[in-house]
């Protein structure tokens, strides 16, 4: 290969930090114009789909842009320092939290729970396989869709099945319980997480595990003696992954939303009928744009969701030296830093 | 630790058959629940409209309406919409009425 870097290759996020670490020597690394060549694909996508639209939404940030007249003009940072004195702002980045230290660390337990069931030597293991993936794999538009006939109070699949146990209606969708369903089916999509831990898991060697069993260790002792130190670098990805993910849903919340026209999934949705619960932050900005035309104070508040999903990528990365194993690169990460 | 040569052998390959019972039974439990919401809405699909709203609920359709299958590929263009992502039909769109519009907004965006 003609790709000529200084260090033998490492694992992503080593390759990662050390990138950051030493920035001056960025781009001169890779000398090969093939490399540019083959990579170029992606470069182009990644410029002028990803760079170009966020530089744009920059500048906006600094304008009083309402997305249809010429009527604007640039007002400096007073969009950023509108959102401290927006308390809808904080209160959906607060949500938005929440909901991300709720559904991210169970769909992760979970997935990896499920991974761990499915690694043993059961029958129809495919199939069971099949079964927990296929919700991940539904566009999440319909899974909201079906989530709102599945919950709904008069017609819901679930009240139905509670009537039967001669429990009272619950109106799901509305608000005590409308984060709950939300959390339920960011619950629902953990399947694709299970298949990232089953390859994890299935790619541990049988030795360790067999050795330890040998040297007398239980089941509790070889899981977090083997599996866990060897399935963190799985974790991480899927850690950071997931984050990125619960601080960026947008869908689940305007489509779980009591519909403008009634009947249940039918009409159109409209932020201002989103519940209180599901207000994550995505939602308040996309008021921002399609409902008040706040085209820049919109992109301000998409600004400070990147930096904050930056900060906890970065605070994950930088922690994960305590905590993520690597069977490779532990001496070479030693001579890097020597 | 001293190597003990006589432990039981309790590996993961051979687990008891109540272990493997409590495998089973975990994994249909996770099964029902992850397949009550796809199920709920395969019945739904198969009701009519009245029944879709009719109060106390039908579990199961009275009149299995397999025809919304046949609705569901024909009421609007599928097949356009389906090979719409792939980006064949965009040069297509290109000379549409619906784009023209939107050129229009920009333009009127732009002054």
């Amino acid at each position: 290969m003609s790709i000529s870097t200084h260090e033998p290759p490492v694992a992503f996020h080593d390759a990662g930090l050390s990138a950051l670490r030493k920035r001056r020597g960025g781009w001169t690394r890779y000398k090969s114009r093939t490399f540019y060549l083959f990579a170029s694909p992606w470069i182009l996508g990644f410029v002028l789909l990803t760079t170009i639209p966020m530089i744009y939404a920059l500048l906006l940030s600094f304008t009083n842009f309402d997305g249809l007249s010429g009527n604007w003009h640039w007002v400096g940072l007073s969009n950023y320092r509108q959102i401290f004195q927006d308390p809808d702002a904080l209160y959906s980045l607060l949500q938005t939290f929440l909901y991300a230290l709720i559904t991210v660390p169970l769909s992760l337990a979970g997935g990896l729970g499920l991974a761990l069931l499915l690694n043993q030597r059961v029958r129809a293991v495919g199939l069971f396989r099949t079964i927990f993936y296929v919700p991940s794999i539904i566009p999440i538009a319909a899974t909201a869709l079906m989530f709102k006939f599945l919950f709904d109070r008069d017609t819901g699949l679930l009240n139905t099945v509670l009537d039967f146990f001669h429990i009272q209606a619950v109106s799901w969708l509305l608000d005590p319980t409308a984060f709950l369903v939300l959390v339920i089916l960011a619950l629902w999509g953990l399947g694709g997480g299970m298949v990232i831990f089953l390859a994890g898991l299935q790619g541990i060697p049988q030795e360790l595990l067999e050795a330890a069993s040998i040297d007398g260790a239980n089941a509790w002792q070889r899981f977090q003696a083997i599996t866990l130190p060897s399935l963190s670098p799985v974790i991480l990805f899927q850690l950071v992954i997931s984050i990125i993910y619960a601080l960026q849903t947008l869908v689940q919340p305007l489509l779980l939303a009591p519909s403008v026209s009634t009947g249940a999934g039918g009409g159109f949705t409209d932020p201002s009928h989103v519940q209180h619960g599901d207000y994550l932050y995505m939602v308040h900005v996309y008021a921002q744009f399609f409902t008040f035309q706040s085209y820049g104070y919109g992109a301000a508040l998409l600004w400070i969701l990147f930096a904050i999903v930056l900060l906890f990528t970065l605070l994950i990365l930088r922690s994960s030296s305590f905590w993520v194993h690597y069977e490779v690169d532990q001496n070479q990460r030693k001579g890097a830093s020597a | 630790m001293s190597l003990v040569r006589s432990a039981p052998m309790t590996s993961h390959r051979k687990s008891s058959g109540f272990q493997k019972g409590l495998i089973y039974l975990a994994l249909l439990l996770c099964t029902l629940l992850f397949l009550a919401p796809l199920l709920g809405n395969v019945l739904l699909a198969l009701k009519n409209i009245s029944e879709l709203a009719a109060f106390p609920v039908h579990i199961l359709p009275a009149h299995w309406e397999w025809g919304n299958f046949l609705q569901a590929l024909t009421l609007i263009p599928f097949g356009q919409y389906l090979i719409n992502p792939i980006g064949i039909n965009d040069l297509q769109l290109r000379k549409d009425d619906r784009h023209s519009h939107l050129c229009h907004l920009c333009a009127v965006a732009n002054h």
